[in-house]
């Protein structure tokens, strides 16, 4: 365990102030940001979901900024937009709110799907272009985005292709008894202010990604993932197995989870952890198909043998 | 703790299907084995045996599993009790096959898992030997050799994944396993030692099977006329003799008792070799018989055989039925040129007549003693009296009685060769000739292919035997003056000629004959079937003998002894190499497959479980502690090697072995031997 671990354990239990009781849920975001991915919170309204993005965003002392999604918004209150400048006679760019750091997209399956793909497409790409020229988003960038479950009244569902470019889908649930009985008797829900700031620094940050990036993979790990992935798509439980991209962000995933336990190596323990998150919103169970209809990662988990 | 890895627990899904077709291939392989037992056994047994298969058929396709202990017991004790009560003697081997085929059928309705499955096919592999105990023919054989391809595919079915074989497969992949065992086949075939039984099966044989017997009863040939059931074929060295004059001798009757002539073992005839230029040389592969005599020609004076001899009547004995199919060598003289004496004891042996039957007959041989001084003129009249007033008849009518001689002489006259033959000899006798009745074979089909002559019961034939001063015993045959086609062309024929209809076996067996092609198609079969019979069936102990030494002649009995240790020595070596490969072979169980797998077993988990095949060696480290904590911690070491060897680069193969043998060895400890620790990890088990 290494003082870098140890810095950024410090940014969980800062959460965990917050978040009574979400503690894997709190890793989990995090492993997703040092792996270099987007997260997508999903989950019914007031368990937590801004809370937990925007606290993450104080914690980690990046610049942020949050836009809320409503059916009206346009692309171009993300990207922002050209304006004329009479006094110099020509179009200024001015920049929308995605490039920040970090961009809290609050309730994103609310936005038209116009809106969707623009922040889609700079999520992928890293970089906006507008009127023909192509201005570079900081690094890191991150985006955490929220959303209702689809079947609330108002959205717009995400389609498969955009999903797959979030690294991870977090489910965040009803806080357990004990800690919606200390949330209680709190008498109201602390709020992402009251995250202590810049737990870590951004150097620090950057240094653990770059140490996220050096955990090793042996070979019978990567067969080991390499067999779920494969799993994924012959066992018919779902429309359509894990794609390739997904088994690299599971990689990686498994890779910053493993280095928040301490080690510098992947074990199947790690990809287990974080299976369920990578590859659950990316995999839709088949409709209709009896027993099957109710099987999903976790199954597949439980019928991968983890040596060859 | 973790359900066994039984069929039961593998009823989800694509494996229920898996479970069906394993029970359908099942019950195929049995339908197959009790076939050949159809008609031999009763038949409520088969009736029952489709009950407990439909049973388990219907069982297959729903769930339910369960059947009572009392209700199974029920089932083998009221098939048992049946058993019993009709065969009502326990010692004939048709009972014990019975049996051995309700337990076969019965074993379905426990059939639980795939070691219930297994036992079914081992029981199937030794029932398939008792369709050797009834016929050893080249088609039984195929017939039983399809049958284990069926049991070898079920095998096949059940050692590979659920639905990995669908169809026929499995027959395909079990045809290449048995093909692979041929030359296996062979070499046992030729080289096991071939021991004479230690005791034998008393075989029910003699139940509904025809074949000459040792009475003669007035129409007990006619039985046989109707069957045309293999009796032996010949092999002549050189050409075949004449149909005519191929007399095969099989049983003499010399005892006269009212009307009915019988074997009396006990007569003292002598019997002198004789000495003479034409011998014949021939060879005969007798079927199975209810008879303890082989047939052969007249005068035979050689015979080479297992437990037969040259009784004194000059007919071949074996020492006991001949239930199997058995090679004899034999040599006959043809035309003895010597005179025969007839000590007094066997000429009044027989000469003797009972004083109360056939008055009418013994009259009448008084009556042409007196008339005609030579013998040779008696023998004349009364053939010439046969030709002219006797007619051949194979339905005669019932004669019976204490003077059923008499009523055929002088009341009927209708007949066939037993009527001619007995009546001939006590007509014989009462004019003072000796003589006596021989039952036995004439003539044969002759089958070009296999160049041999064939004999089937309704060949079956007796005739008469006389003793002539000055000449000796003589054969006279009643039946070539009356009917000579009967000799001439043989029983076939004289069927043909006469025309009688007979509605059984050998009327259809003729008019099977009438079609030239299936003819010749029979008679190459029938050849391809005596070369398997002389050479498959008939390879014993003296064959395989002379088949070594003649390959290597200065074989000795310790030499094979030692041969066949180095051989089996050899083949468990092979096996137990093969296994040590398939170890070795990492494509097929890896080091980490094998140490994850022991590794689950330490933690009392059944790493035959996909549950636990998916879990990582420190989540099942993880399960075990919540079990028994103090366990769990002494696979620490075991845990950090695996992890290390496999995901971090670092312990070597030998590394983890040792760990975790260190860790079986700790845990044997721990378990077992450690004082005071046994009976509480007992308990908690």
């Amino acid at each position: 365990m290494t003082p870098l671990n140890r810095s950024l354990l410090k940014v969980e239990e800062a959460l965990d102030v917050v978040l009574l009781g979400k503690r894997e849920q709190v890793r989990l975001a995090l492993a997703c940001l040092l792996a270099n991915g987007h997260l997508l919170i999903e989950d019914v309204p007031g368990v937590g979901k801004t809370t937990l993005a925007l606290g993450l965003a104080k914690a980690l002392d990046l610049s942020h900024q949050r836009v809320q999604f409503t059916v009206d918004v346009m692309p171009s209150d993300i990207t922002g937009s050209s304006i004329y400048r009479a006094d110099q006679h020509q179009f200024e760019f001015q920049p929308g709110p995605v490039f920040s750091e970090i961009l809290l997209a609050d309730e994103i399956n609310r936005a038209m799907p116009k809106t969707q793909s623009a922040l889609l497409e700079a999520m992928e790409e890293g970089r906006v272009s507008q009127d023909g020229k192509t201005y570079p988003l900081p690094v890191p960038f991150f985006v955490i985005a929220t959303q209702n479950p689809i079947t609330h009244s108002g959205t717009f569902a995400l389609p498969e292709s955009q999903k797959d470019r979030f690294l991870m889908r977090l489910n965040l649930g009803y806080p357990d008894q004990n800690a919606e009985r200390d949330l209680f008797h709190r008498g109201v829900a602390l709020l992402a202010m009251d995250v202590e700031a810049a737990v870590i620094t951004r150097s620090e940050l950057l240094e653990a990604k770059k140490a996220v990036q050096e955990v090793n993979t042996s070979n019978a790990l990567v067969d080991y993932v390499l067999r779920l992935v494969r799993y994924t798509r012959s066992c018919g439980y779902f429309t359509l197995g894990l794609s390739p991209r997904a088994g690299l962000g599971l990689l990686s995933a498994s890779r910053a989870w493993a280095w928040l336990e301490g080690r510098d190596f992947v074990m199947p323990e790690d990809v287990q952890a974080v299976f369920v998150s990578v590859a659950g919103h990316r995999l839709q169970p088949l409709q209709g198909m009896g027993d099957s209809a109710n099987l999903g990662p976790l199954d597949c988990l439980a019928e991968v043998d983890v040596v060859a | 703790m973790i359900a066994r890895n039984s069929l039961e627990s593998k009823v989800t899904g694509g494996a229920e299907r898996w479970r069906c077709t394993t029970i359908h291939w099942l019950i195929m392989g049995q339908v197959l084995l009790l076939l050949p037992h159809v008609l031999r056994a009763p038949n409520w047994l088969w009736l029952y045996c489709a009950l407990l298969m439909g049973w388990t058929l219907s069982r297959a396709q729903s769930d339910r599993y369960a059947m009572p202990s009392a209700a199974k017991l029920g089932v083998v004790a009221i098939g048992v009790i049946f058993l019993w009560l009709s065969f009502s003697q326990w010692f004939t081997v048709m009972f014990w096959v019975g049996l051995l085929a309700l337990m076969l059928v019965a074993k379905l309705i426990e059939l639980r898992s795939d070691r219930d499955a297994y036992q079914i096919l081992l029981l199937g592999f030794f029932f398939s030997l008792t369709h050797f105990l009834y016929s050893e023919s080249i088609l039984q054989t195929v017939y039983t050799l399809a049958c284990l391809w069926v049991l070898c595919a079920t095998l096949m079915l059940l050692q590979s994944p659920p639905g990995s074989l669908k169809g026929l497969e499995p027959l395909w992949r079990s045809s290449s396993t048995l093909l692979l065992a041929i030359p296996l086949l062979i070499v046992l075939f030729v080289f096991f030692p071939r021991m004479s039984p230690f005791w034998t099966i008393p075989l029910d044989k003699n139940v509904g099977v025809t074949g000459l017997s040792d009475r003669l009863v007035l129409g007990d040939i006619d039985r046989l006329v109707r069957s045309d059931e293999l009796v032996f074929r010949a092999t002549f060295l050189g050409e075949p003799p004449p149909s005519r004059s191929l007399y095969w001798r099989t049983l003499v009757l010399n005892e006269l008792a009212g009307s009915d002539w019988r074997w009396n073992p006990e007569s003292r005839v002598d019997f002198v070799p004789a000495v003479s230029s034409s011998t014949l040389s021939y060879t005969l592969v007798t079927q199975p018989l209810s008879i303890a005599f082989v047939p052969s020609l007249a005068r035979v004076q050689r015979v080479f055989g297992e437990g037969v001899r040259v009784s004194p009547l000059g007919v071949v004995k074996s020492h006991q039925a001949l239930s199997s199919v058995a090679q004899y060598q034999m040599q006959s003289e043809l035309e003895p040129a010597f005179d025969e004496s007839l000590t007094q004891p066997s000429r009044i042996q027989h000469l003797s007549l009972s004083t109360s039957a056939n008055p009418i007959t013994r009259a009448y041989g008084l009556a042409l003693k007196q008339q005609w001084p030579k013998p040779r003129d008696r023998v004349a009249q009364v053939l010439n009296w046969f030709e002219r007033e006797f007619t051949y008849t194979l339905s005669p009518g019932t004669v019976s009685g204490e003077d059923s001689i008499d009523t055929f002489l002088f009341d009927t006259k209708r007949g066939f060769c037993e009527h001619f033959a007995a009546s001939f000899s006590v007509l014989m006798r009462a004019a003072g000739i000796p003589a006596r009745v021989v039952l036995g074979y004439q003539g044969g089909q002759y089958n070009p292919v296999g160049n041999y002559i064939e004999v089937r019961q309704f060949d079956a034939h007796a005739w008469s035997e006389i003793w002539i001063e000055g000449v000796g015993w003589r054969r006279v045959d009643p039946t070539s003056v009356i009917a000579p086609e009967r000799i001439e062309k043989g029983m076939t024929g004289m069927i043909r000629l006469s025309g009688q209809t007979l509605t059984d076996a050998t009327w259809r067996y003729l008019q099977l004959q009438g079609f030239a092609g299936f003819y010749q198609l029979q008679q190459r079969l029938q050849a391809l079937g005596h070369l398997w019979d002389r050479t498959i069936v008939n390879y014993d102990q003296s064959e395989q003998w002379t088949l070594l030494q003649r390959h290597w002649p200065k074989l000795d009995t310790k030499h094979l002894g030692l041969i066949g240790l180095v051989f089996f020595l050899l083949c468990f070596g092979m096996l137990g190499l093969s296994v040590l490969l398939n170890r070795r072979g990492g494509e097929r169980v890896s080091h980490a497959h094998r140490w994850h797998r022991d590794f689950a077993q330490c933690a009392s988990l059944d790493p035959s479980n996909p549950k636990v095949r998916a879990k990582g060696v420190v989540e099942i480290q993880e399960v075990w502690s919540k079990l028994s904590p103090e366990e769990a911690e002494l696979a620490t070491n075991f845990v950090h090697e695996f992890v290390s060897h496999q995901y971090q680069g670092g312990s070597g193969v030998l590394t983890v072995t040792r760990a975790l043998w260190q860790l079986k060895a700790t845990l044997l400890w721990w378990r077992w031997v450690r004082p005071g620790k046994r009976w509480r990890s007992l308990s908690r088990a």
